[in-house]
């Protein structure tokens, strides 16, 4: 990614900043105030590449503390929008013991990867549990997260056909597989804004091994509730 | 709409979606990664020491023998074959993709080491060579020329010439200068994330023996964009680079035994391979030749090929 587009991703989570929104992913229960309902989030960092990403999310009023959210991630790279992930779905918050809590997530992901290979778009989904002590300005949980894909689309380029010697398939592949992220998560609530940080390991799904080249994930966030 | 009936929703949609659609396999050969010699019988091989090599050659077989070894570790022939052109010259030219690349037999991770590379040279020359006195001449390109060299340590008489074209080091830590000469990427950059982002589309570890889809994602890495490939391989480039070179390696403790000419052969147009590294590289054979190609690269068999041949065929006119 070039200064411009940093500049404008910046600008971007300043302004959501500022006008009081942010990231529904890491959310402290015990910080909601009043009739606070959304909440809009940025966060930055490694999560499968290096990458800047905006949320939002609502806040039901029923009994059962529901959390929906939509969130938006892309990978830096000198080529803007032509990768990005999106998961829709919601969190709920199923047991609550004095300051212990635990939250379910479950959450449906579309992400798209270009690159010299080809182009993919990937359906996929992510379940989660995260549990921990929340109090009103700050909380601690662990987190176990699976991401499983489901369907992907590959369409390959002219330079892997021509580079090749067979020629590869395009179409829609079965899953590939999924990994196990788990690790902890935590943060702080002051004036109406969170920030949090998430940081674990991820392991393949058969737990015979880690992904290839970087089987970390660490993400750093603001939310804003209003 | 209830929290649930959004996640039954979803889930309803994704089942449509998979019902609907005729999906394909990304672990079956022939979909994403082009099948092994094991797996598709018409693809022309040879058994040796013990392994299924994807193997071709090209020229009279009783005309002297030009071993091709290719770059990598885990690269194939495929971008090496420019040099069949050495059969219209009067020599039997063969090439194979070494053990676990290309379209020769996988194997899970480290199974690969020197022992099975030099016994697998040693294997493509005694099924080739039809007497003792049938010269024999190893040529290798990058990852090739240390094979060779490798080989040449270990048999000092075993081939009668080695053509070594910018090998990367006959030392790990010849190697590791080379390599920190090199351009690193840039952590913010469109290849790095391109790299780390695929993981969560195809998730096999090393230890999942998952070949199709480790080999398809070394793609990215080895940058499939530069050179024409068969396949890659993802296992024999961990075994023998990464595993190598944090083991340590000398292939130089006996190569003073190689009284043989040696033609090292280096680009012009690779700036991380510098005059004084090609010198202090060659300068480990006693009888060498060290030629630059110039205006050139390093895939220049590939690249290259007008400005390389010369030099070839004036060292392995020496051997006719």
């Amino acid at each position: 990614m070039k200064t411009t587009p940093i500049i404008i991703a910046l600008v971007i989570s300043i302004l959501a900043l500022c006008s009081t929104r942010s990231h529904a992913q890491i959310n402290n229960w015990r910080a909601w105030q009043g009739e606070q309902a959304h909440i809009i989030s940025v966060q930055f960092g490694i999560d499968y590449g290096f990458v800047l990403g905006v949320g939002y999310a609502y806040k039901l009023n029923t009994t059962l503390p529901i959390l929906l959210n939509v969130d938006v991630s892309m990978p830096f790279g000198e080529t803007m929008l032509d990768d990005y992930k999106i998961r829709i779905g919601g969190q709920a918050e199923l047991v609550r013991l004095g300051d212990f809590s635990t939250t379910f997530k479950a959450q449906g992901i579309v992400r798209r990867l270009s690159n010299i290979a080809a182009n993919y778009l990937n359906i996929g989904s992510e379940f989660g549990i995260i549990a921990g002590i929340y109090r009103p300005t700050w909380f601690a949980a662990g987190e176990f997260t699976y991401d499983k894909t489901l369907l992907t689309n590959i369409q390959h380029s002219e330079i892997a056909r021509k580079n090749s010697f067979h020629n590869p398939r395009d179409g829609w592949y079965s899953s590939s597989g999924g990994n196990f992220l788990y690790g902890i998560q935590g943060g702080y609530s002051f004036l109406g804004l969170d920030v949090n940080a998430r940081l674990g390991a991820i392991s393949t799904e058969d737990f015979k091994g880690t992904p290839l080249y970087f089987p970390f994930y660490g993400v750093l966030g603001m939310n804003v509730r209003f | 709409m209830t929290f649930s009936k959004i996640i039954l929703c979803f889930s309803l949609f994704v089942c449509c979606a998979v019902s609907a659609c005729t999906t394909l396999s990304p672990q079956e050969g022939g979909n994403l990664v082009a099948k092994t010699v094991d797996q598709d019988p018409l693809l022309p091989s040879i058994k040796v020491n013990g392994t299924h090599l994807h193997a071709e050659t090209f020229g009279n077989p009783s005309n002297p023998i030009i071993i091709a070894l290719h770059g990598g570790p885990g690269g194939d022939y495929r971008y090496i074959l420019n040099a069949k052109a050495l059969a219209n010259d009067g020599f039997f030219v063969v090439f194979y993709d070494q053990r676990g690349t290309g379209l020769s037999k996988r194997y899970p991770r480290k199974s690969i080491g020197m022992n099975e590379m030099l016994g697998d040279v040693k294997g493509v020359i005694n099924f080739y060579r039809k007497s003792p006195s049938q010269t024999v001449i190893l040529l290798g390109h990058s990852w090739g020329g240390m094979l060779a060299t490798a080989y040449v340590n270990t048999y000092p008489n075993d081939v009668d010439g080695v053509i070594a074209m910018e090998p990367g080091g006959f030392t790990d830590t010849q190697v590791n200068a080379y390599f920190s000469r090199g351009t690193p990427d840039s952590f913010f950059g469109e290849r790095v994330n391109d790299i780390l982002s695929q993981e969560q589309f195809f998730t096999a570890s090393e230890n999942s023996n998952n070949h199709e889809l480790l080999d398809y994602k070394s793609g990215l890495v080895a940058n499939i964009a530069v050179n024409p490939y068969f396949r890659l391989g993802y296992m024999a480039n961990q075994d023998l680079l990464v595993d190598g070179t944090k083991s340590g390696f000398d292939f130089t403790t006996n190569l003073q035994q190689f009284k043989r000419k040696t033609l090292f052969i280096y680009s012009d147009g690779n700036k991380a391979y510098t005059t004084e590294h090609a010198r202090l590289l060659s300068s480990a054979y006693p009888n060498v030749i060290l030629r630059q190609i110039p205006n050139s690269v390093h895939s220049m068999i590939l690249r290259n090929w007008e400005a390389t041949y010369p030099e070839l065929r004036s060292y392995l006119s020496t051997f006719k």
